[in-house]
C-alpha cells in the first residue's frame, strides 16, 4: 500500500511543480510547444531514475558531510550522458531544447528528491519515487506546453487546431508561462490540495 | 480611497481608526466624476473616427461590466457593480485600442482587464497595476499588428501614412516625421494625427483633466512631474543634436502622454499617496517613457512605465512617509 | 584527519566512475556527433543549391573545399567567419557556392544560415542553421513563407531591406528584428561574393 502511495505521491499530492513548485526555471523556459515539454520531461525523468536509483545505492557510502558535491557528480553525469546522446541521435529535440538539458542539473527537484528520499530510503522505493516525480513533472510541463501552444500558436505538437484563429503570441513569449503556471498552481491550492 | 459608507447601527462609544473626517466623496461619485472629465476625450474619438469610435467605446464599456459582475459573483468580491469603476476602465481600455479594433480583441482586453488585471487580486482597490493598462499591454504583446496599425482620422487627406508619429519616428526617422506632420504643430496638439481612439486629443484630454483638477481627485504633482521631465528628457538630447533627436514639443504631445500622466499614473488606486511620492512616481514614469522612446524597440513607452512605476508604488508609499504628527525631530545629544 | 582521507577517496571514487563513464559515452557519441553535424550542412548546402544545380556534386566532408574569409561584423565590428563552400557540378567544375554566413545581432543572439549563390550572385536559397530566435515567434525565419522570399534576388548595388525599411522582404509578424537580422546576413554573403569571388573561378 504504502510503495503505491509512493509511486503516486509524485504525480498529484506533491506534484513537483503545482505543489512542491521546484524547478521553475526550465518548466517556464522549454514549455513554449508541447513537443519540447514532452522531450524535457523525458530527459528529466531519465536523469532522475539514474541519479535516485544510484544515490540510493551508494546512500552507505557517502559521508554526510560531504552529500551534496557527490549528488551533484552523480547528477551532473546523468544529464552530460543525456546531452551526449541526444546531440547524437536526437538533434532535432536537441535544438529545441537547447541550454535546458545541462540546466537540469541545477533543476532543483533532482537534487531535492536525492537529498530528502533517495539518501533515506531504498532503492526500490526511491525507483518508484523517481517514477512518479518524474511523470508528475513531465504531465506538468506537458499541460503547461500544451496550454501554451493551443493559445499562443493555434496547434498542439505541431498540427495546427483551429482555422481563421489568431493565437494570443504572448502566451508562447515568458510572460504566457508565468500567466498559465499562476493560473494553474492557483486552481491546484484551491481544489485539490486540500484533500 | 473612500470606502464606500455603510449604514452601522449607532454606537455609544464609537471607536475607529482614523481618518474621522466624513466627506460626501464615494468611490461611485469619483468614478462618476472621472467619467465626466473623460467625455471630452470621448468627443474628440468620435468626431475624429466616427462610427467605429462608438462602436469600441460600447462594446468594450458593455464587456468591462459584464466581466466585472461576473467576477464579482465568482470571487465572492463584495464590491458593488454600480460604482462605475468598469464603466472607467472600460472607457480608458477603449481609448487604447485602435478604432479599427475587432470585436474579439476587445472582449479578450476587457476580460484580461477584469481578471488579471482586477479581479485575481481582489477586486478594487487591490490591484496593484492600471488594469486597462495591463489589458492594452497584454493585447500588444499578443496581436502586435492589430494594435499598430491604425485608421486615418476622418480629416486626413488620403496617402497619408496610418502610421502613428511616434512609430515613423521610430521606423523611418525624424525627416519622414516631419514631412508627414506637414510642419503642423495644431495637428498634433488636436489629435488629427493617427493613434488609438482616445490619445490623439491631448487638448481635450487636458479640458476633461482640468475637471478632475477641480473637483480635487486628482492632483498636480504626478502629471506635472511626468510630462515635465519627459520634456526636460528629450529637450536636453534635442539641444545636443536637433537633427538625430525630435524636438520636445512633440514628445509631450505626441502618442498617450498626456492620456497617461492625466488619466492614467493618477489612478487612486495604484499611484502613490504622498505628495513626494507622486513627484518621485510621475518622475520615474517620465524617464522610463523617455528612454522607450528615444532608444527603446517599440515606439510608445508610456504604457509600459506607469506599470513599471506601479510595481514601485508600495515601496515609495513605505519609504516617502509624511511626519507624524506631533513627531520632533530627533537631534543628537 | 581520518575523516578527511575518507571524504577525498570517497569524492575521488565517484569524480573517477562518472569520468570514466562519461569518457566512454563520449566516445561513443563522438561519430554520431560528427555525422550529425556533417549531415546537417551537406542537407543545408543541397536544401540552397538543389534548384539551381540539379548535378550538384559534394565532397565527403564540405569543409575540405571551401574558402573562409574573416571579416569585421557590420554591427558590431566583432571578428566574424564566412564560408564559401564551392558547388561543383558533374563535370567537377565550380557551378556556384553554399555561403555560410551569421548575423550577430539577432533578437536572441547570433543567426548563422547557409544561402546559395549561382556565379552570377543570384540567391538560389537560404536556409537556417542555427538561432536562438523566440520559439514560435522568431523562430518562422525558418518558414520558406519567409526564407523562400529571397529566392532570385541578386545584390543590384544596395542591400536587401525588410518592408519596414523600404525594402520588399515581408517580415515574419511580430519579430521584425529577427526578420532583418536574418536579411543582414546575406547582404553580408551578398557583398563578400561581389568583392572577392565574382569573376575568378
Amino acid at each position: 500500500m504504502s510503495r503505491i502511495r509512493t509511486l503516486t505521491n509524485g504525480i498529484v499530492r506533491e506534484n513537483p511543480l503545482f505543489v512542491i513548485v521546484l524547478g521553475l526555471c526550465p518548466s517556464l523556459a522549454v514549455t513554449t510547444s508541447a513537443q519540447n515539454a514532452l522531450g524535457m520531461g523525458l530527459a528529466f525523468t531519465f536523469v532522475l531514475l539514474g541519479s535516485n536509483i544510484v544515490i540510493a545505492s551508494i546512500k552507505n557510502a557517502i559521508p554526510n558531510q560531504i552529500r551534496i558535491p557527490c549528488f551533484i557528480t552523480v547528477i551532473a553525469t546523468f544529464v552530460t550522458i543525456v546531452d551526449l546522446v541526444m546531440k547524437g541521435y536526437f538533434y532535432e529535440l536537441y535544438k529545441s531544447l537547447g541550454i535546458f538539458i545541462p540546466l537540469i542539473v541545477v533543476n532543483c527537484i533532482v537534487l531535492a528528491r536525492a537529498e530528502a528520499f533517495a539518501s533515506k530510503k531504498s532503492i526500490f522505493d526511491s525507483l518508484l519515487d523517481a517514477i512518479g516525480m518524474g511523470i508528475g513533472f513531465t504531465l506538468a510541463i506537458l499541460i503547461i506546453g500544451s496550454i501554451r501552444e493551443i493559445l499562443g500558436d493555434g496547434s498542439i505538437f505541431g498540427f495546427k487546431i483551429f482555422k481563421n484563429f489568431s493565437p494570443a503570441l504572448i502566451f508562447i513569449l515568458p510572460p504566457g508561462a508565468f500567466i498559465t503556471l499562476g493560473f494553474i498552481v492557483a486552481f491546484f491550492t484551491k481544489y485539490l490540495k486540500k484533500k | 480611497m473612500p470606502e464606500p459608507e455603510k449604514s452601522e447601527p449607532i454606537a455609544l462609544l464609537a471607536v475607529g481608526p482614523s481618518p474621522h473626517l466624513a466627506r460626501s466623496d464615494d468611490t461611485q461619485r469619483i468614478m462618476l466624476s472621472v467619467v465626466i472629465a473623460l467625455v471630452p476625450a470621448i468627443a474628440a474619438s468620435i468626431v475624429f473616427f466616427g462610427f467605429d469610435s462608438i462602436r469600441v467605446l460600447a462594446l468594450t464599456i458593455a464587456a468591462c461590466v459584464v466581466f466585472e459582475k461576473v467576477f464579482l459573483k465568482l470571487f465572492k468580491n463584495e464590491g458593488r457593480i454600480d460604482d462605475w469603476s468598469a464603466v472607467v476602465t472600460g472607457i480608458l481600455l477603449a481609448f487604447n485600442l485602435p478604432a479599427s479594433s475587432p470585436w474579439w480583441l476587445i472582449l479578450t482586453g476587457s476580460l484580461v482587464a477584469m481578471l488579471l488585471g482586477k479581479h485575481i487580486y481582489g477586486g478594487l482597490g487591490h490591484n496593484p497595476f492600471n488594469p486597462a493598462l495591463i489589458a492594452r499591454i497584454f493585447l500588444l504583446i499578443s496581436w502586435p499588428t492589430c494594435m499598430t496599425s491604425f485608421p486615418k482620422t476622418r480629416f486626413m487627406a488620403d496617402g497619408i501614412s496610418s502610421a502613428t508619429p511616434l512609430g515613423i519616428l521610430k521606423t523611418d526617422g525624424l525627416a519622414k516625421l516631419q514631412a508627414s506632420l506637414g510642419g503642423s504643430p495644431f495637428n498634433l496638439a488636436l489629435g488629427n494625427v493617427p493613434g488609438s481612439l482616445g490619445e490623439i486629443s491631448a487638448l481635450a484630454i487636458f479640458i476633461g483633466a482640468l475637471y478632475l483638477f477641480y473637483k480635487g481627485y486628482i492632483r498636480w504633482h504626478i502629471p506635472a512631474a511626468f510630462i515635465g521631465t519627459v520634456f526636460a528628457f528629450t529637450g536636453i538630447f534635442y539641444l545636443a543634436q536637433p537633427e538625430t533627436y525630435a524636438s520636445p514639443v512633440f514628445h509631450v504631445f505626441a502618442g498617450g502622454l498626456f492620456l497617461g500622466a492625466f488619466f492614467m499614473a493618477t489612478d487612486m488606486v495604484t499611484t502613490p499617496i504622498t505628495s513626494a511620492g507622486m513627484l518621485l512616481f510621475g518622475f520615474g514614469c517620465g524617464l522610463i517613457t523617455s528612454v522607450i522612446r528615444l532608444w527603446g524597440g517599440y515606439p510608445e513607452g508610456v504604457a509600459f512605465s506607469i506599470l513599471i512605476m506601479n510595481a514601485f508604488t508600495p515601496l515609495i508609499d513605505r519609504y516617502v512617509k509624511p511626519a507624524r504628527f506631533g513627531k520632533i525631530k530627533s537631534r543628537k545629544p | 584527519m581520518k575523516d578527511t582521507v575518507r571524504y577525498i577517496t570517497v569524492l575521488a571514487v565517484i569524480c573517477a566512475t562518472a569520468a570514466g563513464l562519461l569518457a566512454y559515452v563520449n566516445q561513443k557519441t563522438l561519430g554520431p556527433i560528427a555525422a550529425v553535424n556533417n549531415l546537417i550542412k551537406v542537407n543545408a548546402i543541397r536544401e540552397v543549391l538543389a534548384s539551381a544545380i540539379p548535378d550538384l556534386q559534394l565532397a565527403a566532408n564540405p569543409d575540405s573545399d571551401r574558402v573562409i574569409f574573416h571579416i569585421p561584423d557590420s554591427e558590431t565590428g566583432k571578428d566574424k567567419e564566412i564560408s564559401f563552400y564551392r558547388a561543383r557540378n558533374a563535370s567537377g567544375s565550380c557551378a556556384g557556392y553554399a555561403v555560410k554566413t551569421a548575423s550577430l545581432v539577432g533578437y536572441a543572439g547570433a543567426i548563422s544560415l547557409m544561402v546559395g549563390l549561382s556565379l552570377e550572385g543570384k540567391i538560389t536559397g537560404t536556409c537556417v542553421l542555427e538561432q536562438k530566435e523566440t520559439p514560435g515567434l522568431g523562430t518562422k525565419i525558418k518558414d520558406v513563407l519567409f526564407s523562400g522570399q529571397f529566392i532570385g534576388l541578386v545584390r543590384a548595388g544596395s542591400d536587401i531591406k525588410i518592408k519596414k525599411f523600404g525594402g520588399s522582404i515581408e517580415s515574419v509578424t511580430g519579430a521584425s528584428i529577427s526578420s532583418h537580422a536574418y536579411t543582414a546576413a546575406v547582404n553580408e554573403a551578398l557583398k563578400l561574393y561581389e568583392k572577392k569571388l565574382k569573376g575568378q573561378q
